[in-house]
């Protein structure tokens, strides 16, 4: 089967519709800045959004997010509901590094006093926090204790000593999710990813000193616990070789599944399967525990960054005041209840480098920001900001409860190897006054400023139609890459 | 045909296009094209050998399943493969051997690592010369 993008029509200041015509269920819907519409690889990013349209049970729309970029199956940056009766799941909807995501890590040091202790820090962080390929995390596990990981979350660090009660509190699904059950996950995915828990990875991964610089809600950025001045850590990683494997065996089954079920996919990435046959309810079970998997390397991540923090400042992190602000994910397949035509239906959402943002008021909210609305991270580049956003009920009608999740690649890794150098690179940053610290040198050409679009005009779309509302801006202090 | 491979530009990930005269020369192709993203070899010391089998339900989803088992043979068994052998190739079904170094996490230099391969645009086609691949990496 092809579908063919013919038109694209513009709805609204930033919102643009692809119709539906031919094997497409429901219209498309990219939220988008002008300026940033008709850049490199939309054309194809437009093709993966029609092409998400096809699947059986989409609900409303296929969604794209301001950050919207041309991946596999599935655009980067895209949303998608399926009726939870007669819809599907597809592995390519949530990607391979499941439950990639973001943690942001509040600390009560002000810029000033850690400026001078700045090189210290990072070098202590570099030490603590392993980066790149292999299996080197900073967890050692047995097999038994890396099923149980997979099952619990981050709630299985508590009993280490390496997570307390409040940082699941302010982890997305309390840092387990349910319906984990590790038997669906392989012996391969286990093994890939035993040595891992407690690794940042390679690619877009990395740790961020930040400033908060700028607060636009004060009374949001106080729920948060965060004022201007104040230093701070970001976290990116994912389920590492973990999540990979699980991803990859699950499409691999899938694509036999979806044709045996006479499911006929526009891209064969798109594999899925009916939401009540066996190879959903075991990718379900297997992802939830990829899920939990990721939770805990994020929560491993923050217990180093906790002790390099006490290394270098000589006071416990408890009086330093590094404190979890929330870990989301921004690649996920979670069942929900949403508002359609009128009615709470149960809709299982694809969040494929989407972020949830639910608004004030929400259950799912923990207690201490319910009132403001949960927090949503937004990293940029290395270069330039970070945005801390708060959910809306907006997005709760119009995109799942969905935002968001980065900057958006520009180019491509090799284009951006071609632009600069990473010694250039390196230069650049370092002239800015930002301390880096890297595996590789070369992959910091491919993750430079330039790559990525500029996080400030997508964070301003998201707000400008309320699917999220800015609260504070952070700037990079210093750079930790995978 | 000649044998070779080539990068290709896409946005978030990388493309790989393969050629060579048959299409097992194509799959033992991938496999260096695949390592040339994922960690330089050091040339020395002993290697360690795998034997593999394969199946899947067609020739290119073959293909992408040969470079998942290779960076599962990377990150589990911590193998760096400089050898790929493909001894038998079906429409279904693959047995090849492979070999490489065992991975020293201090003196390997990683090249930024791939999560998969995937199937999107995934392809194998046999040319008037030879055989092409083309398989999309999420890096």
């Amino acid at each position: 089967m092809t579908v063919h993008v013919m038109r694209v029509e513009r709805r609204d200041e930033f919102v643009y519709e692809i119709p539906q015509e031919g094997p497409m269920r429901v219209p498309g819907r990219v939220y988008a800045h002008p300026g940033l519409f008709m850049q490199a690889g939309h054309e194809e990013a437009l093709q993966q959004v029609a092409n998400v349209a096809t699947l059986p049970g989409i609900l409303r729309a296929s969604i794209a997010m301001p950050d919207i970029h041309w991946g596999y199956g599935f655009p980067i940056g895209g949303v998608a509901a399926m009726d939870a009766a007669d819809g599907v799941v597809s592995p390519g909807g949530v990607g391979f590094d499941i439950n990639c995501g973001v943690r942001l890590v509040r600390t009560g040091l002000g810029v000033d006093e850690a400026k001078p202790r700045l090189d210290a820090l990072m070098h202590q962080l570099m030490r603590g926090v392993p980066q790149g390929t292999g299996p080197h995390g900073a967890l050692e596990l047995r097999e038994s204790e890396l099923k149980r990981l997979c099952e619990e979350g981050a709630a299985f660090l508590v009993r280490r000593g390496c997570a307390t009660g409040d940082d699941l509190a302010h982890t997305e699904e309390g840092g387990s999710m349910s319906g984990a059950d590790v038997s669906a996950v392989s012996g391969k995915a286990l093994a890939r990813g035993r040595g891992q828990v407690g690794s940042l990875g390679s690619g877009n991964h990395f740790l961020e000193l930040q400033v908060v610089d700028r607060v636009l809600d004060q009374r949001a950025a106080a729920a948060f616990g965060v004022g201007a001045g104040q230093v701070a850590v970001m976290i990116h990683s994912g389920s590492r070789g973990l999540g990979h494997q699980v991803c990859t065996d699950y499409v691999g089954r899938m694509a036999g599944a979806a044709a045996r079920a006479g499911i006929d996919l526009p891209d064969r990435q798109l594999a899925c399967a009916p939401l009540d046959s066996a190879e959903a309810r075991e990718y379900l079970a297997a992802m939830a525990c990829a899920c939990n998997f990721a939770f805990a390397n994020r929560q491993m991540i923050m217990h180093q960054v906790r002790g390099a923090f006490e290394q270098v400042f000589r006071r416990s992190w408890e009086r330093l005041g590094v404190e979890l602000v929330y870990d989301v994910a921004h690649n996920i397949a979670k069942r929900e209840v949403h508002p359609v035509d009128g009615e709470e239906r149960a809709v299982l959402v694809h969040r494929k480098g989407a972020t949830r943002a639910f608004g004030p008021g929400d259950p799912d909210v923990p207690a201490g920001y319910r009132e403001v609305g949960q927090p949503v991270i937004i990293p940029g580049d290395m270069g330039r900001e970070s945005w801390l956003l708060a959910g809306t009920e907006t997005a709760r009608r119009e995109t799942w409860g969905s935002t968001c999740h980065g900057a958006g690649r520009l180019l491509s890794r090799h284009a951006a190897r071609k632009v600069r150098s990473g010694a250039e690179v390196r230069r650049e940053l370092e002239g800015a006054g930002i301390v880096v610290k890297c595996a590789s040198t070369g992959s910091l050409a491919e993750e430079a400023p330039f790559a990525y679009k500029d996080v400030a005009d997508i964070v301003g779309v998201v707000d400008a139609v309320g699917l999220a509302r800015k609260v504070a801006r952070l700037r990079p202090l210093g750079v930790l890459k995978g | 045909m000649s044998l070779g491979f080539e990068l290709v530009d896409h946005t978030a990930d990388i493309g790989v296009r393969v050629w060579g005269p048959t299409a097992a020369e194509v799959f033992e192709e991938a496999g260096r094209a695949l390592f040339s993203l994922v960690c330089d070899p050091l040339r020395e010391g002993e290697l360690e050998e795998v034997e593999l089998e394969l199946e899947a339900e067609a020739a290119d989803l073959l293909l992408a399943a040969w470079l998942n088992e290779l960076l599962y043979l990377f990150e589990a068994r911590q193998l760096v493969l400089t050898e790929f052998e493909v001894r038998e190739l079906g429409e279904r079904r693959l047995r090849a051997r492979v070999a490489g170094e065992p991975l020293d996490v201090g003196r390997h230099i990683m090249c930024g690592g791939v999560k998969a391969a995937t199937l999107h645009e995934l392809r194998l086609e046999q040319r008037s010369a030879g055989w092409e691949g083309f398989v999309v990496l999420d890096v």
